[in-house]
């Protein structure tokens, strides 16, 4: 049986111990716990959304998904990441909170990559330049993948979903980048981290 | 040999800059209920689970043995057997959507056989009288009653040893009855009980020992009634009765006399036959 | 709590339910992948037909399927708009607006309305699904296909603190208003503003309410073994790999057909 190490959450040190990253009980409870707070926020968001072409191309929803994966991902690693993007869906759908989350599953997972990929690359996960490139991965990989779904699943023509796509990237991005900052620096200097 | 035993025990926090315990040394004997008061209560009742030094860090020194089992040699899952341990808030302490699921927890954790789970949930349920709540969900019952969920999922596990710390800081004057109604049946059994709680009036009259805490260092009661007595001029807070008695002994040490009753019948016992004649 | 569509699960005993976990999954999954592979309106009917049976012999009040139709209605009023204002063919109306002149196709609304039905079908079976499994079971199968007992866990626990959650939200809101600071009174594009200061304290304490869940957690032995016996018990009977191996060549069967056979 493997003993149990104090990790140090890997702020900062993204490249060393972002994956799997923090695996322990407290690691993998304040993921879920931030998955919660995840369903909480969509709640707020989900009424901004619905007035946007019924909760097709959200906005408020998409900054917030992004915000709490990326945040997550940050904290506590690759997994973290993952307990946040993938339980959320389900917890959602179970609770009746959302029955369409299933949709997010993988547009949700795909945000994790994209903070493990700007972590790697900026090597320091409170910085701005963090932050602000990985609003740009995760808008673009989400952007990728929703093609395949709003062309072949929902049947909508290419030149409807532009245009909607230039809104979301255009506010999520800016947005993304702020809170995430904004909430790693307000951990950090809560205490809770041990770098 | 007693079932917990300090030796010369140090304890600093990782990020503070002084032990919060320094050079303790003690003994609790089985079968004892012992109240901790003071400064670092929380930290006393997290070494004797074993929480520190395996969940949580910081710089220990000395041996802290529980049933004869060394603390910091020995691994949690081990110690999880020998020491159950309460928490402050019932919410964070039951897991599982259903009580019987929550009783249950310790058990599948331990690799305790599915045959023998059924008999323990039972009694432990039983002992602290929610049998009948057995299949409820959990998030749907009250805080005493959470409290005793809790209790009842250290019992099922049979550990030697209860430490609850404040386990009725969250709960209203009910629940605070129900569950201190469930500790005096389970001193009746004789079951080794530390337990921090700011309730004196419920803790005084069941404690056969007192740790006091203060500044590090612990010091050693063997009587509650010496203990409120040397505390008097702390900011700890004592019984009514016994700061009833403290006040009537300050103005008329004749009529108060010598014993210092720790409850509402000790009171009436001591005050009851006398008269106060106004001078 | 009583509201939350799992609750079921756990208040009763029912015939779906006693099947293994993953049959039901399995069922699930060829279910998504029948409506994923065509926009066929009968074998819709089908489907909805079944769903709709599944929800009678279990005893599961027809009025949650209404709900959830609530809950997507906007979602498929937008699609059905889109598809019929963007689709040219068999245009039934046409309106000029600022010289432009927008048409409105039948075949758009053909369109729309199917894969709206599409949508409704890929939500039931999900949510069904929860409302039949009971999280504890669903967690012992994981388990015993080869997921690690604590990511499994995960999801019960979820459940479990999602109601105390989603009150800390409420009342992390109330809080703010009572400081003048109300998130609810705001338009739009100062909402998503607003919403910082009741991110920043939510986030907060739920870490450190995180910390006392794991520490009573693991002072209970969690993942203290890789081994763990479970009070939940799971029985496979051959009627669960009839109705696995069943689904799996339903599904594929209507894969093959809707690429080959379908006009």
């Amino acid at each position: 049986m493997e003993d149990k190490k104090k990790y140090t959450i890997p702020l900062s040190k993204m490249s060393v111990k972002a994956w799997p990253g923090r695996t322990d009980t407290q690691g993998l409870v304040s993921a879920l716990m931030l998955s919660l707070a995840m369903i909480g926020m969509l709640q707020f968001g989900e009424r901004l959304d619905t007035l946007f072409f019924g909760g097709l191309f959200p906005v408020s929803g998409r900054v917030i998904a992004f915000t709490m994966v990326g945040l997550g991902t940050a904290l506590f690693g690759g997994v973290g990441g993952f307990i946040i993007s993938e339980i959320n869906p389900l917890i959602a759908t179970a609770t009746g909170t959302s029955p369409i989350a299933p949709f997010w599953l993988i547009t949700n997972g795909i945000q994790v990559i994209a903070m493990l990929i700007s972590g790697a690359i900026t090597k320091d996960v409170i910085s701005w330049k963090n932050t602000i490139l990985y609003a740009i991965l995760a808008s673009l990989f989400v952007v990728l993948l929703y093609i395949p779904l709003h062309v072949f699943y929902f049947k909508l023509p290419w030149s409807k979903l532009i245009p909607m796509y230039s809104f979301q990237t255009a506010v999520s991005i800016p947005a993304t980048a702020i809170f995430v900052r904004g909430l790693l620096s307000a951990v950090r200097k809560s205490g809770f981290i041990s770098e | 040999m007693p079932i917990i035993e300090f030796q010369q025990v140090t304890f600093q926090y990782q990020r503070m800059s002084d032990p919060v315990l320094k050079d303790v040394s003690f003994a609790i004997e089985e079968g004892e209920f012992v109240a901790i008061f003071g400064d670092a209560k929380s930290t006393l009742c997290l070494c004797i689970s074993g929480a520190i030094p395996h969940l949580i860090h910081g710089r220990l020194e000395g041996n802290i043995y529980v049933a004869g089992v060394h603390t910091q040699r020995s691994r949690i899952a081990e110690l999880a057997t020998i020491v159950g341990m309460v928490l402050q808030d019932p919410e964070n302490q039951l897991f599982n959507l259903t009580v019987e699921a929550d009783v249950a927890f310790g058990l599948e954790n331990l690799c305790i056989p599915r045959e023998e789970m059924d008999e323990r949930i039972g009694k432990a349920l039983e002992t602290v009288r929610m049998t009948e709540f057995r299949s409820r969900i959990s998030s749907e019952i009250s805080g005493g009653q959470k409290q005793r969920v809790a209790i009842a999922a250290i019992l099922a596990r049979r550990p030697s040893i209860f430490v609850l710390d404040e386990p009725t800081r969250e709960l209203d004057p009910m629940g605070n009855k129900e569950v201190f109604e469930v500790l005096t049946r389970l001193k009746q059994e004789g079951r080794t009980i530390v337990i921090v709680d700011n309730n004196p009036e419920f803790v005084a009259p069941l404690a056969t020992k007192i740790l006091y805490v203060d500044r590090a260092r612990v010091h050693v009661f063997e009587n509650p009634r010496t203990f409120f007595e040397s505390i008097r001029q702390s900011p700890i807070r004592i019984p009514q009765v016994v700061d009833v008695y403290f006040r009537v002994r300050e103005k008329n040490p004749s009529l108060a006399g010598d014993f210092i009753p720790l409850t509402v019948e000790e009171g009436v016992h001591v005050f009851g036959e006398k008269k106060y004649h106004r001078s | 709590m009583a509201n939350l569509l799992y609750t079921l699960s756990l208040q009763r005993r029912s015939f779906v339910g006693d099947f293994h976990p993953l049959s039901i999954l399995s069922v699930v999954g060829g279910v998504v992948v029948i409506v994923f592979s065509t926009l066929n309106t009968w074998v819709y009917f089908g489907l909805l037909v079944f769903l709709l049976a599944v929800m009678v012999v279990d005893r599961i009040p027809l009025k949650q399927a209404g709900k959830m139709v609530l809950v997507i209605l906007p979602l498929c009023f937008f699609i059905t708009m889109i598809q019929i204002l963007a689709q040219s063919r068999d245009p039934f109306y046409a309106v000029e607006i600022l010289g432009k002149t927008i048409t409105f196709s039948s075949y758009g609304l053909e369109l729309g309305l199917r894969i709206s039905a599409r949508v409704f079908l890929l939500a039931l079976p999900l949510s069904l699904f929860f409302m039949i499994v009971s999280p504890m079971r669903l967690t012992r199968a994981l388990s015993d296909a080869g997921i690690p007992f604590k990511y499994a866990y995960l999801f019960t626990l979820g459940l479990r603190f999602l109601p105390l959650v989603l009150d800390e939200i409420t009342t992390i809101n109330n809080a703010q208003k009572s400081r003048g600071y109300d998130i609810d009174q705001s338009n739009f594009v100062v909402k998503v503003i607003k919403i910082i200061p009741l991110m920043i304290p939510l986030i907060l304490s739920l870490l450190k309410r995180a910390e006392t869940i794991a520490l009573a957690m693991d002072l209970q032995g969690f993942n203290a073994y890789e081994k763990r016996t479970f009070y939940v018990q799971l029985d496979e009977r051959p009627i669960d790999r009839i109705v696995r191996w069943s689904s799996l060549f339903t599904a594929l069967g209507f894969v093959a057909w809707a690429i080959f056979i379908q006009p």
